[in-house]
């Protein structure tokens, strides 16, 4: 797979993310208004052929970033650049080409897929969409795909409510992948599934990215699934990104203090659990009523004066393999 | 298996449910026993009949279409088996209380939490008839006392909330005192924390914690996640297609795991340290209930399986001392 007139620099970030920010607007009342702030200011930056993962608790903003990357919706400031080209406000025609390059896999594949269509028919539609390929060509490709996923051809008739979780799930990335695409995000893709099925589809995943040359960013709460996947990780707080790094570097020994909570409140399954857990206290606050300075102050066990409460920390480099947004590295840097 | 007196015991205890397919055949020859102040874990996969176990142990399970088709159950040595519906009321809301995945399914959006909180304090006072009934000032001074246990800030204006207005870790705070209004004595959590967040699950998890060492209640957790149970019990059940197959300490089940499927279960797990860098999954899938698999329930996914797997039943064996697997392999082997 190549794409068209692109120039392949390795050290070219295939996506990179600037200062992406999302605001909603919700209503209050009649007439009243709110903002909530979904994702504010971050960026990112993806080398081609990672397998980036993007974690968080819910409403950290990790799925708003997958939906802009997408352009699936507008961002309200900032820039997403896909192989060093701005496609923040592409249109129609590009707007098409685009989507060929960047595909989608979501986290329940039951409603992801048509009831009343066969598993040909949703895997070929993309097929026929943008390469207008029919007749035995498809099918043809339809089969070599469901093959990659390991879905024999006796899938192709097949109906979704045929199909157990595992089989669905693979059939929707066989359709995220039928355009040879560079970048596939995948929003939580085995959250649905049962921890066997789980462990076939993340072996597989991880076979497919070799296989097919893809960008992986890998969005998931699931921490244990990220650093079995993934070789860099971004842990995202209330729209922000808190730290950032190569996995090994974050998970062995965490920077942020949301990091090192948010890995030690993780329940182990194994005989005996580690000393000194830290449990937060309290609740993520509402996006609408993020707290000023660094949005974590209100929980965090680390806390260093006032500082915290009013100035909101930037991420900064910090050792060789990470960057973190933290005031207690603030003399550092 | 447990020491004298258990407070609940399952005897070769088997459930049919009538489907619009046929007869499925949910649970078969389920035994365990739970010891007053004992804390449990049941896991397993999806429709491995885990929360069905517990939930028509209760008579939350509407019969028909439920049968239950063989063995028995006792709670504090009573033969509840075939007890009526008032008699299950009664033991649902004095002595057995359970919790929910979702909380918010189980709070009416209507009313605030200390109306339902006193609602259900009135109900467990109309079920004991010693105690004098309350005023409503004293329900009040009741419930916020049961707020203030399960720690939920601020609790005189939580009173006055509704539903809509906690976030889902307080959500599960109101569920748990509601369950604790009848000073139960087993109490059963389904899925207590799948829906919540990793940090308010630590919350969560440390509140039952705290709440077993000090009201010495007995709990069942129903997971799938062998992390959860694994920091709140002492001992676990897993099951499959609805038979227990392994039944162990804590310590025991992560160190020496017996049955095939606990060891692949244990084995299909990322681990959060990185020290696991291939998974192997289970091959295929959860079998049919209504014509379950001969013999093992397990055999046709089991890489270990002989030709005895498919037609025998394997018994229920002690391989340790309080470790017990229903597995051929332990058993005189599987040919």
């Amino acid at each position: 797979m190549s794409a068209p007139g692109e120039a392949r620099e390795p050290g070219e970030p295939l996506l990179e993310l600037r200062g992406l920010t999302r605001h909603f607007r919700l209503k209050e009342g009649l007439t009243g208004q709110r903002t909530a702030i979904a994702l504010d200011g971050i960026d990112l930056k993806l080398r081609r052929g990672a397998a980036y993962g993007l974690v968080g608790e819910s409403g950290s903003g990790k799925t708003t970033v997958a939906r802009l990357i997408l352009r699936l919706l507008q961002p309200t400031s900032g820039q997403i650049l896909f192989a060093g080209q701005d496609i923040t406000g592409l249109k129609g025609e590009a707007l098409m080409k685009l989507r060929e390059r960047i595909q989608i896999v979501f986290q329940d594949p039951h409603a992801s897929l048509n009831p009343r269509k066969t598993i040909l028919f949703s895997v070929a539609e993309p097929l026929v969409v943008h390469r207008r390929l029919k007749g035995p060509a498809l099918r043809h490709r339809v089969e070599e795909l469901l093959e990659i996923v390991g879905l024999p051809g006796g899938f192709l008739f097949r109906y979704p409510h045929e199909l157990s979780g595992g089989q669905k799930q693979r059939a929707c990335i066989a359709r995220a992948v039928a355009l040879n695409p560079e970048l596939l995000v995948l929003d939580e893709p085995t959250s649905a599934l049962d921890v066997s099925v789980q462990a076939q589809v993340l072996e597989f995943l991880h076979d497919l990215k070799a296989r097919l040359d893809l960008t992986y960013l890998f969005i998931s709460h699931d921490l244990s699934v990220v650093r079995y996947l993934c070789d860099r990780v971004a842990v995202m707080y209330m729209g922000k990104v808190v730290e950032e790094g190569t996995v090994d570097a974050v998970f062995e020994s965490p920077s942020h203090p949301y990091t090192e909570s948010l890995l030690s409140a993780v329940p182990l399954p194994q005989a005996r659990q580690p000393a000194g857990r830290i449990v937060l206290s309290g609740d993520v606050p509402s996006a609408t009523a993020i707290p000023p300075g660094c949005p974590f102050h209100p929980r965090c066990p680390r806390k260093i004066g006032p500082v915290c409460e009013t100035a909101v920390p930037r991420l900064e480099p910090r050792l060789r393999d990470r960057a973190v947004a933290c005031h207690l590295y603030g003399s550092e840097t | 298996m447990a020491g004298p007196a258990p407070l609940l015991e399952l005897r070769d205890y088997s459930l049919s449910i009538d489907s619009f397919d046929g007869r499925l055949q949910v649970l078969d020859g389920v035994s365990f026993s739970i010891a007053p102040g004992e804390v449990v874990g049941i896991v397993g996969e999806t429709g491995c009949g885990k929360s069905i176990t517990v939930k028509s142990v209760i008579g939350l399970v509407p019969s028909p279409p439920a049968k239950v088709e063989s063995g028995t159950v006792s709670f504090d040595g009573r033969d509840i088996t075939a007890a009526g519906e008032s008699a299950i009321r009664r033991l649902r809301g004095r002595e057995v209380a359970m919790i929910f995945q979702d909380p918010m399914t189980y709070l009416n959006p209507l009313f605030t939490v200390g109306q339902q909180l006193s609602d259900v304090i009135r109900a467990k006072e109309a079920l004991d008839p010693a105690a004098a009934p309350r005023t409503r000032a004293e329900r009040r001074a009741k419930a916020l006392a049961l707020l203030g246990q399960v720690h939920l800030p601020d609790p005189e204006r939580q009173f006055e909330s509704y539903p809509h207005q906690l976030s889902g870790g307080m959500r599960q705070r109101v569920l748990i005192a509601m369950a604790l209004a009848g000073s139960p004595r087993l109490l059963i959590a389904d899925e207590p924390t799948t829906a919540l967040d990793v940090t308010i699950q630590a919350q969560i998890l440390d509140l039952v914690k705290e709440l077993v060492e000090t009201l010495g209640m007995a709990v069942i957790i129903i997971s799938h996640d062998l992390g959860v149970v694994a920091a709140l019990c002492r001992r676990i059940l897993v099951m499959y297609a609805g038979t227990i197959v392994e039944d162990a300490g804590t310590a025991d089940l992560f160190e020496n795991p017996r049955h095939p499927y606990t060891r692949g279960l244990l084995a299909a797990i990322p681990r959060l340290d990185g020290s696991v860098t291939s998974l192997s999954g289970i091959p295929g899938s959860i079998p049919n209930f209504i014509e379950p698999p001969q013999g093992c329930r397990f055999h046709p996914r089991c890489a270990q399986a002989g030709a005895r797997c498919g037609r025998e039943r394997p018994r229920n064996l002690e391989v340790a001392p309080d470790h017990w697997t229903a597995c051929h392999l332990f058993d005189g082997g599987v040919e």
